[in-house]
């Protein structure tokens, strides 16, 4: 099968809107449990917790947002390449192991790979679970504004919107590049020189033309006071509640708590 | 201090890094696609922000560029080397800020500088929090260093500087020759611009 040169498929998932209460919360809520269930999985030192906490505190929360298959089938994708890699390095070649649990020619399955790959995708997985339970179920507006509205920058949601709204404009620009350089000859199935060689093709005028625009936006952004030094009104409200609060301040207290209990138990 | 950071972030650095941002995914996805090796080339924006308007608002460039990169491609276990990203873009605007981009022998040798930082900041990285793997080809190389003795941590560190000095090196070129393609006067117009016109 020919290598296809320009036409990488992009699949976003972001923000998968639902009529859940997970979706109600607060921004910050949501992104201080998300923090401290990653941080917990993390510092364990048991090795079952990460898994356990997958199992019985992700997914039932990723059911409760309605998103389970959605947290599902991406925790998966994200995961998989980990599980073939770590289990054939780390189970053929930890260094230090010792236990054999059966040998190919020259190569050996050890006992403490495998737990330490088994130790290592019970983290992946809360990482990866937590993460997209946070990124489906809030919307990066609502994350930012509440960021901004906690004393971050207005630049700061400034560039991470503009960004997430300019990707798909610029692939489409990309294919377009790429389209028209096919036209006049550029070879994009080829061996893996020419191929770099194409690559230089593409990305030259892909990069040039973004910086080009560079220089109107910062002139449309200044002739509508972007950078007027008051305080902005935001068109998006966001709830937040006592109890939410509370909520985040008892996950900060429990997390610390862990830590120290950790520490302790060194 | 303040006022400092404060005039490296205009308006139009604003501007550059969201584009710039873009930029490093778009071409570092399609590399990725396209060549299949370990080299990402998931940095030339981090490195045109970091040379036109200072190591802060590169570093930024870089961190932001793999919480965005998480986020958009649903893969949050890209999103703790936004730590290495912040260092590339810091080093990237320091090394500009001593002049290497007026000149393609020393452009080089800031890549390879910034390949062995970026190498040396991912290691732990992917050591601790991912067992030494990432799920690609350049595992093969850390099963390589730690049959010959090497523990994990090494073994990761060596995969790092057998890719990241190159990577570095060809982002450093490409985004050399993109800076003298762009004309002074629109080079004139981003805070640290003395770092790429010749006088």
């Amino acid at each position: 099968m020919p290598v296809t040169l320009f036409a990488p498929k992009l699949s976003y998932a972001f923000f998968l809107p639902r009529t859940s209460p997970l979706h109600k919360f607060h921004p910050l809520t949501k992104l201080v449990a998300a923090l401290c269930i990653v941080l917990i999985g993390f510092l364990a030192s048991w090795p079952h917790l990460p898994l356990l906490l997958f199992v019985f505190l992700i997914l039932p929360l990723a059911a409760w947002g309605q998103l389970f298959r959605d947290v599902g089938r991406a925790t998966l994708t994200v995961i998989l390449p980990f599980v073939l890699s770590i289990s054939l390095v780390q189970g053929f070649f930890y260094p230090g192991a010792t236990h054999v649990i059966f040998s190919i020619g020259p190569f050996a399955l050890k006992e403490e790979g495998l737990l330490f790959a088994y130790r290592t995708l019970g983290k992946i997985s809360v990482l990866a679970g937590a993460g997209l339970l946070l990124m489906f179920s809030t919307h990066p507006a609502d994350l930012m504004l509440a960021l901004v509205q906690r004393g971050f920058p207005n630049a700061l949601a400034y560039i991470v919107m503009t960004a997430i709204q300019l990707l798909p404009h610029m692939q489409a620009k990309a294919t377009a590049i790429a389209n028209a350089q096919r036209a006049r000859g550029l070879e994009t199935d080829a061996n893996f020189w020419r191929r770099s060689r194409a690559l230089l093709a593409l990305v030259g005028p892909l990069v040039f033309s973004a910086l080009i625009d560079v220089n109107e936006r910062a002139l449309a952004l200044e002739a509508r006071a972007f950078s007027a030094p008051c305080s902005k009104t935001s068109l998006k409200e966001l709830h937040d509640s006592r109890g939410q609060v509370l909520a985040r301040w008892a996950m900060l207290i429990l997390l610390m708590v862990f830590i120290a209990w950790q520490i302790w138990e060194l | 201090m303040m006022e400092k950071i404060k005039s490296d972030f205009t308006t139009i650095t604003l501007v550059l890094i969201s584009v710039a941002i873009v930029i490093n995914i778009v071409v570092g996805n399609i590399v990725q696609v396209v060549l299949k090796l370990p080299i990402y080339i998931d940095s030339i924006g981090t490195v045109l922000v970091a040379v036109l308007a200072g190591p802060l608002p590169g570093a930024v460039t870089g961190a932001l560029s793999n919480l965005i990169w998480g986020i958009l491609f649903a893969n949050p276990t890209i999103m703790p080397f936004a730590v290495t990203a912040f260092c590339i873009g810091l080093v990237t605007g320091w090394l500009a800020s001593r002049q290497i981009f007026k000149n393609i022998l020393w452009t080089m040798v800031g890549g390879i500088v910034t390949g062995v930082v970026a190498a040396t900041v991912s290691a732990p990285i992917a050591a601790y929090l991912f067992g030494g793997v990432t799920g690609s080809g350049t595992d093969a190389l850390v099963a390589f260093f730690q049959v010959t003795g090497a523990n994990i941590l090494q073994a990761t560190l060596g995969q790092g500087l057998v890719s990241d000095p190159l990577d570095k090196t060809i982002t450093f070129i490409v985004a050399g020759f993109i800076l003298r393609g762009m004309s002074q006067r629109y080079l004139s117009r981003f805070p640290r611009a003395s770092n790429v016109i010749r006088s």
